[in-house]
């Protein structure tokens, strides 16, 4: 059977009530026990102690001589004066029942003598006030019962000729103690009830709130975000209520930041698409040459850029630039300068070129952003390899007669940050020969991070590139390779930077 | 249907749980504070108490101390003091009160009491009623006040009496005086109810019976019975009657041949000593009566054993019974002895006198005997069987040499019988007794106020006109009987008044 919080707060506070009230009532009941027992031990002792002479006295002075109306007076007054005592008789010396109040009602007795026998007798005789005890033990008055013990009579001597004995009751001792059950079980019961009704609200409290989030909470898992609770308390669950209302409204925002992101993302990636077009989707057929590219976003949008604009069998300018940042602008920047070179793409002269491409990038862009680019072109009749380079990574040139990689010249400005950069630019021409291996590539290659220490390096990549030049392959392979590389230096580790390699093999 | 069946289940369910809850509330803390009248319900079906009594009364004046009269007065009328079921003074119309020395004590009234005629008790009124019991010409009560030698008022509620010597018994004689309104104590008679007690006479129908109603204005707790039948039946047979026929709820001095069919039938019986004792008493005022040797020659011609049971009566040997104070125990048994007695009429020459004995005319059995026995010893009865007021008179005026007399200690005291009917000149003294050194010992008696010599004193009283002066000759005591319906705490006191508001239904 499943309980509720309710049905569960509810038992589990009755529970409580009857344990807390049964214990501290047995504890307490206990307690008073001993505590009335000894009260009447010692009212009692006193008692005894001052009313047996008188006792005695009156028997002497009334019932000795028959008049039992005026002793039967007294008597009764005895017994008014202490509601513990159930009976009182007066006893010889020489151990003759003389008084017994519980049958000599109408007279003095008249019958056989009434003789005292064993240890009653003995108690008779004594000097000092002596108590039979109800587990038969019989103790003088100078020791204690011990706690809780109860008396059945005192033995009294209060002359020389008679004692008096006193029986003792506790009917009214159980009679509060029957009182007492009777009220703690009746103030448990209430104990109980009012548990149960006060469990009742407080749950009530408790759960309407929470059925109030449940209900909430259901709206927000169908989708509605403008689903709230109104809590007028103070405590935790006001503050669960905040809590909740806080999470709805925020879980709104972010699922509407989702799909504005999911917008955003298909749109960059449309953006990419776009991009990717820009991008040779052929590499061109060039006598002398063999090429081999490849571009890597680090987003959806990269900034990196490379163009092949072919202007015959024999001749091939083209180009391998990267905007500064990546992203988005990174990727309209070199969509624009991709369409000015394709557009000024008859120019001869590269410095012109350049220059062309830089001027309207300076006016047309942010100035923030600018453009390193190495520009590059081939004659195969004159197996000519010339480049411009506006600020852009070093190429690495692997020449075949020394078996070994370099660095070709740096040189120029970033295009977009100054006008005119005519005078900044130099045209290079490259002695190659065959088996030549020339690698232009954007920074995200040596900047390729392995982790937060350590990037791929130049080092390492003229290294590779001598490497994979030694061994004859194809640009095509030797791209591969080289990319492989560095991504296995990266190992996994976050790519930060677009990666963007053109390599060209002279054969 | 299930929801409407579920909705039930639930609200009998709420319902039994708010009941229980103020049940419990009600039980724990709210009960000790509402006054339940217990006996509602009992009394509803028995709103009527209906006592059988074997007598009438005589008068509605305070001043008469006749048994059955004052069994009546005592539930109109209320005294300073009234005794208890075991005659210790309590506080009636007096709530407090005190020795200021050896001869005055002073009483604190009872205010805002009222008299069944709406007139407000104070000073007044005890000071009217108490002269009016010492100075009315009818009063039986004046050799009981003689001691009070003088009233003081204090204030409207504080009132001292002064006695001529120090009175032990002061208390017990103003308990016999009931207290009436100033304004009436000066009447001659009192022929309507005018006291405080918690009961009022609304009809009274003589040699049958006096109805009370309940006084709601009573000062202290209302009786549990609205209505009150004192029926009145003198024949035994007759009282019994009607009894067993369900027309009374109580009777009072069952016969005794009767007792064990009554049990027989259901009724509870409760024997008490009825410190009434019965006796002849010798007219001093007579040559007979004065010579010593006619009373003894008598005293051994009675056989007290045919007129004793064994059961119910009791053969005496003195004027008091047993179990009133200044009972005497040595006083010697009574002897029978016809021969004896013969030799006593023989030496005093008292052959053929004629003995004139007046006797109420139920007392035939008692009567014959006598015949039989003087007769026996010589001596020559007359035996004259009277009315009760022709023997009332014939003993107020002392025209017999012998009468039968009967006397309740209703005090509990010897002393009550030494002042009314011993003493030299008192009311009831019918004996015409008058001795000087018996008179000295009863004044000793009255006055002394140490309980063991006081009681020497009486025994010596007692002594003398016993053994000494055979003033009388004890015969017997008896114990009145009482029949309850089963509805009845079997209660009866030492006096054998019933007070009505003192009977007790069953719980």
């Amino acid at each position: 059977m499943k309980l509720n919080i309710r049905s569960k707060l509810m038992i589990a506070i009755s529970a409580l009530m009857v344990v807390v009230f049964s214990v501290a009532a047995f504890s307490f009941i206990n307690e008073k026990k001993i505590e009335m027992a000894e009260d009447i031990y010692h009212n009692s002792l006193a008692f005894v102690k001052l009313t047996a002479p008188n006792v005695a006295f009156n028997y002497d002075l009334y019932l000795a001589e028959n008049s039992f109306v005026y002793f039967n007076r007294e008597i009764a007054g005895v017994f008014e004066q202490n509601n513990d005592l159930q009976g009182i008789a007066v006893v010889s010396y020489a151990g003759e029942f003389l008084y017994d109040s519980s049958v000599d009602i109408d007279g003095k007795y008249e019958g056989a003598p009434r003789l005292l026998e064993g240890a009653l007798l003995e108690q008779v005789r004594r000097e000092d006030v002596s108590m039979k005890m109800s587990g038969g033990a019989v103790l003088s008055e100078s020791v204690e019962p011990d706690s809780g013990e109860r008396i059945e009579y005192f033995v009294v001597p209060a002359t020389e000729k008679y004692s008096v004995i006193y029986e003792i009751s506790y009917d009214n001792v159980d009679q509060r103690i029957a009182e007492m059950v009777e009220r703690i079980i009746y103030l448990a019961l209430f104990a109980v009830l009012l548990g149960i009704w006060l469990s009742f609200v407080m749950s009530g409290k408790l759960t309407r709130p929470i059925s109030m989030l449940v209900t909430a909470a259901a709206k927000v898992s169908q989708g509605d975000f403008s689903s709230r609770v109104v809590l007028e308390s103070s405590d935790e669950i006001a503050y669960l209520g905040a809590a909740f209302n806080k999470m709805s409204e925020d879980l709104g925002s972010a699922v509407e930041a989702k799909i504005f992101k999911e917008k955003v993302s298909r749109e960059l990636e449309l953006a990419g698409e776009i991009q990717r077009e820009l991008i040779p989707q052929t590499l061109p057929k060039v006598n002398g040459l063999e090429l081999a590219s490849v571009i890597i976003p680090a987003e959806e949008v990269g900034g990196d850029m490379y163009d092949f604009l072919k202007s015959g069998e024999d001749r091939l300018i083209f180009y391998l630039g990267d905007v500064t940042g990546h992203g988005v602008p990174a990727g309209i920047v070199s969509s624009i300068a991709s369409s000015l070179f394709f557009a000024f793409s008859d120019e001869q002269d590269l410095k012109v070129l350049m220059n062309k491409v830089n001027q309207v990038l300076q006016v047309k862009t942010m100035s923030n952003m600018f453009m390193t680019l190495c520009l590059m072109s081939w004659c195969s009749e004159e197996r000519k390899f010339s480049y411009v380079s506006a600020g852009h990574e070093q190429i690495v040139h692997y020449k075949a007669k020394d078996a070994k990689a370099g660095l070709l010249p740096a040189g120029g400005m970033a295009l977009g940050m100054v006008l005119d950069i005519s005078t900044l630019l130099k045209i290079e021409d490259v002695q190659v020969e065959s088996g030549d291996v020339l690698v232009i590539y954007s920074d995200g290659v040596p900047e390729s991070w392995k982790n937060e220490k350590e990037v791929y390096g130049m080092e390492r990549l003229i290294a590779k590139v001598g490497e994979l030049g030694g061994l004859g392959i194809s640009a095509e392979e030797v791209k591969t390779l080289l990319l492989k590389d560095v991504q296995d230096f990266a190992a996994g580790y976050k790519q930060q930077d677009d990666i963007t390699m053109v390599v060209v093999k002279i054969v | 249907m299930n929801t409407n069946w579920g909705k039930i289940v639930e609200k009998l369910f709420y319902g039994t749980f708010v009941l229980l809850f103020f049940w419990v509330g009600f039980k724990l803390f709210l009960i000790d504070y509402i006054d339940f009248d217990d006996d509602v319900e009992t009394v509803q079906t028995l709103p009527e108490l209906r006592v059988m009594f074997p007598d009438h009364p005589l008068t509605l004046d305070p001043v008469s101390v006749d048994p059955g009269t004052r069994q009546r007065l005592v539930n109109i009328y209320e005294a300073l003091v009234k005794p208890d079921a075991d005659l210790k003074m309590r506080p009636a119309l007096a709530t407090n009160w005190g020795l200021i020395d050896d001869r005055t004590w002073e009483f604190s009234l009872r205010k805002n009491v009222k008299f069944h005629n709406t007139s407000v008790f104070d000073v007044m009124d005890v000071v009217a009623s108490i002269t009016r019991m010492q100075e009315h010409e009818d009063s039986e009560l004046k050799e009981l006040l003689t001691s009070i030698e003088e009233l003081e008022v204090i204030d409207d509620y504080t009132l001292r009496i002064k006695t001529f010597e120090p009175d032990p018994l002061l208390l017990q004689r103003l308990s016999m005086v009931l207290i009436l309104p100033s304004e009436l104590a000066y009447l001659d008679e009192i022929n309507d109810d005018v006291g405080t007690g918690s009961y009022r006479v609304v009809q009274w129908n003589e040699e049958d019976s006096m109805i009370f109603e309940r006084f709601d204005d009573y000062w202290g707790q209302l009786s549990k019975f609205e209505r009150v039948s004192a029926l009145g039946r003198v024949n035994p047979v007759e009282r019994v009657n009607v009894f067993a026929a369900g027309e009374a709820d109580i009777l009072v001095a069952v016969p005794h041949e009767v007792v064990g069919a009554l049990q027989e039938k259901g009724f509870v019986m409760n024997a008490n000593p009825s410190l009434e004792l019965q006796f002849l008493l010798f007219n001093f005022d007579y040559s007979l009566g004065k010579n010593k040797s006619f009373r003894k020659a008598v005293s051994l011609a009675v056989d007290q054993s045919f007129l004793a049971d064994g059961e119910f009566v009791h053969t005496v040997k003195q004027f008091v019974s047993a179990g009133v104070f200044g009972f005497n125990p040595r006083i010697a048994e009574h002897e029978f002895d016809l021969e004896k007695a013969g030799d006593f009429v023989d030496a005093a020459r008292l052959n053929g006198r004629t003995v004139k004995i007046h006797l109420f005319k139920n007392l035939k059995v008692l009567g014959e005997e006598l015949r039989e026995k003087l007769s026996e010893i010589g001596l020559k009865p007359i035996i004259s069987y009277l009315e009760l007021e022709d023997y009332l008179h014939s003993l107020e005026k002392g025209k017999s040499d012998i009468f039968f007399v009967g006397f309740r200690g209703d005090l509990g005291d010897s002393a009550d019988f030494f002042d009314q009917a011993v003493k030299s000149g008192a009311a009831q003294n019918f004996a015409n007794f008058e001795k000087d050194y018996v008179d000295e010992l009863i004044a000793e008696a009255s006055m002394e106020l140490d309980s063991v010599s006081r009681r020497n004193a009486l025994q010596k009283v007692m002594k003398a006109i016993v053994e000494d002066e055979l003033i009388g000759v004890p015969l017997f005591e008896y114990d009145l009987i009482y029949a309850f319906r089963d509805l009845f705490d079997a209660f009866v006191r030492v006096d054998n008044v019933i007070y009505f508001d003192e009977i007790k239904l069953k719980q």
